[in-house]
């Protein structure tokens, strides 16, 4: 069953395509993903769908409501973390979620509960009683995740929960989502983080400017780039972007070639096969050689593929 | 109806903690008050301030010439009070109302005679209501003054119908004795006493700390109720504003919360305000508790209006910031709250009437000084509301319209 149904959605900021006429459903149960580096449309996709800005054209519905004509009762539907950390830094974390359960209606015993309930799944509990300027970054977000818990929503959505927070809050994130979706919390998270989406997400839309440009889950996506590796050479000195050319011919099995001040991207088969000759060129060149890595096909050389630049361009 | 209240409730806590609004909206204001208050007292009581009086005798008895003779002639009273006779009641009314003179005092014809019969009679008393203070001091003296004879006439009226019960004294020697008894108690030494008891305990001399205490509580008002107006930039900044608006809550439930926490802070703040000065500074804000209930809530309305149409005609926390505090010090020196309007010259005069300062303060004095109650106040909370009701209107469509 979708809960999510999302047809031709639009959004047009003064003559600019923010988002252009995406469609595509979240089944229930299921963590689906939107990836695309920053301006993609992401965070537009994610405000209509929480009925904070209204679509140009087109239409969603969550659990079969409208988000333009019902948008009251799609927001009793829905738990949104937004990007920024949109909490009152001089109230309690306690505060804070009293507060935001009162903005969705609850009250009394039954608000109390939930409180402890969510600190306790972001295991805030003890330091519930601190302002939220006292907090770490990642212990601001795990608060921020907690008040988009708090309404026991049907759909959670997530618009980059993790920007800037350590390693280990962010694994702990993470952690704690992919557990709440073990028990059977919908969940729409977006990112540029690849990583994230790679170990979060069943199904992955990936976004570029405004559009869903390939869906599916990792699998199916890794199929559109087919068997190609990604060859991550590192260099102590500057490449030249003449290279590009030269490593080419000398190898006419790469696919593409990006080259960076001091890094050069390959996509091709049998990265292993050719790394020898790639190396040849280079050292013949001049350049400095300080790593190598050769990875298997992932959702970092799908969006190359796809778009012929890095994710977090 | 919840929501509004919960989200006005969360500004107010909000608020609370912050030390510096803390500073700002009541430690400041009660400073202020104690510093103005006892800086200038000397210069309000070493030099009392003038009060011009325009007089209308129709009757020119006994009771009308101690009034205007002994009471306003006495020692205490002859500097501050300067009386101008004028020749018709219709006179009065005119140069009262022109600003002329700050009270005008009509004694009927056979007003003496009536008292002397133990008829009902009456002084009339127009006050200006640009110089509420000085009228006040008029009514308050001619009322102690009504009394007083009031209180002799009760006494011998009694006497009289005691000694006639009891066969003591015969109806002839009755027309003998009343005029008698009537000059012993028109003695100019005891009426002298009148007017000096007049002045001592029941006439009210504004204090400058009592001055200050509402000029500059009501100065303050803009300074809470703009803070609160920040509060709607400053969620927009910290992205409350919009986890707000993907929450179940109508957009009209946000914009009344804010609304109300603005009044919130506000209503508070001018609570405290006024009991503190009360208890620690001995202010007396007036007798009525529920004319200053009236007054503080159509001040704070009004002062919550025209911050929330400063927040729609500015566009961030800054801005509101710079300009709220300089409207702020205008408002309160054109309306009165620095220095006594009727000391200004006669534009700034009528300028002061398009503040709601101007009117809070009249207001209030009315309470303090000329011992008014609810109905003495509803002019003023009446245009307070109205001011409120335009800015509130305004405000709100621009906000609306601003998408808050």
């Amino acid at each position: 069953m979708n809960i999510v149904e999302v047809n031709g959605l639009t959004k047009i900021y003064g003559g600019r395509k923010a988002v252009d006429s995406i469609s595509f459903e979240i089944k229930q149960g299921e963590v689906f993903g939107l990836l695309g580096p920053n301006g993609a449309g992401k965070t537009t996709t994610i405000s209509m769908l929480s009925c904070l800005i209204r679509p140009t054209s087109g239409d969603a519905f969550i659990d079969e409501k409208s988000i333009i004509k019902e948008p009251m009762e799609v927001k009793k539907r829905i738990g949104v973390v937004p990007q920024d950390i949109a909490l009152y830094p001089t109230l309690s974390a306690r505060e804070n979620l009293f507060f935001w359960g009162e903005m969705y209606g609850m009250s009394g015993k039954k608000l109390r509960k939930r409180v402890d309930e969510v600190l306790q799944i972001v295991s805030l509990t003890k330091r519930s009683g601190d302002p939220i300027y006292k907090y770490s970054g990642g212990m601001k977000r795990r608060i921020n995740i907690a008040v988009g818990l708090l309404p026991s929503p049907k759909l959670l959505i997530l618009d980059e929960p993790t920007v800037g927070v350590d390693p280990q809050s962010r694994r702990n994130i993470l952690d704690t989502l992919k557990e709440l979706n073990e028990n059977g919390l919908t969940i729409l998270y977006t990112s540029h983080y690849m990583e994230e989406v790679e170990f979060l997400c069943n199904r992955i839309g990936i976004m570029d400017r405004g559009k869903i440009i390939a869906l599916g889950t990792k699998d199916e996506l890794r199929l559109l780039v087919g068997e190609r590796d990604l060859l991550k050479i590192l260099t102590i000195n500057e490449i030249p972007k003449s290279l590009a050319e030269t490593i080419k011919k000398k190898a006419p099995e790469i696919n593409k070639v990006e080259i960076f001040d001091s890094s050069i991207e390959i996509l091709t088969l049998n990265g292993r096969k050719i790394l020898p000759k790639i190396l040849e060129v280079l050292l013949e060149s001049g350049v400095n050689i300080k790593s190598v890595e050769v990875r298997e096909p992932n959702l970092e050389s799908v969006f190359l593929h796809l778009t012929g630049k890095k994710l977090r361009d | 109806m919840k929501k509004i209240f919960f989200i006005g409730l969360k500004d107010v806590k909000i608020r609370a903690r912050d030390r510096a609004s803390f500073i700002m909206l009541l430690a400041m204001p009660l400073i202020l008050i104690l510093v103005l208050g006892m800086v200038f007292q000397p210069l309000w009581t070493n030099k009392p301030f003038t009060i011009n009086v325009a007089v209308f005798n129709g009757d020119k008895g006994e009771f009308s010439k101690i009034l205007i003779e002994d009471v306003f002639g006495s020692t205490e009273l002859k500097d501050m009070i300067k009386i101008q006779f004028l020749k018709s009641e219709e006179e009065i009314v005119k140069e009262v109302r022109e600003g002329k003179f700050a009270a005008g005092i009509v004694i009927k014809k056979g007003f003496s005679e009536s008292i002397m019969k133990g008829e009902n009679t009456k002084i009339e008393v127009y006050g200006d209501p640009e110089q509420t203070i000085k009228a006040g001091v008029v009514k308050n003296i001619v009322e102690s003054f009504t009394l007083e004879v009031l209180k002799r006439r009760i006494m011998m009226e009694t006497t009289l119908h005691f000694l006639r019960s009891e066969n003591l004294i015969q109806p002839s020697e009755i027309q003998k004795l009343v005029p008698q008894w009537l000059s012993e108690i028109e003695n100019k030494d005891d009426l002298v006493s009148v007017s000096k008891e007049t002045e001592k305990k029941n006439t009210k001399n504004p204090l400058a700390m009592e001055y200050y205490a509402v000029g500059m509580g009501i100065m303050y008002l803009l300074f809470a109720t703009n803070s609160g107006a920040e509060t709607i930039f400053e969620e927009k900044r910290i992205k409350t504003f919009d986890r707000i608006k993907v929450a179940p809550v109508s957009e009209r439930e946000i914009l009344g919360g804010k609304l109300f926490g603005i009044f919130l802070v506000a209503f508070l703040q001018f609570v405290i305000i006024i009991i503190f000065t009360s208890i620690f500074y001995k202010v007396n804000w007036g007798n009525s508790i529920l004319g200053i209930i009236i007054m503080v809530l159509s001040a704070v309305l009004a002062f919550s209006g025209l911050s929330t149409l400063l927040a729609s005609l500015t566009k961030s926390e800054e801005q509101i910031g710079g300009i709220g505090p300089a409207l702020a010090m205008i408002l309160a020196f054109l309306g009165g709250a620095m220095w006594p309007v009727f000391t200004f010259p006669k534009w700034m005069n009528i300028a002061s009437k398009f503040t709601p300062n101007r009117w809070a303060l009249d207001g209030f004095f009315k309470l303090m000084y000329d011992g008014g109650g609810v109905i003495s106040i509803l002019p003023y909370a009446f245009v307070l509301l109205i001011m409120a009701s335009i800015f509130f209107f305004i405000g709100v469509f621009r906000l609306r319209l601003k998408g808050v």
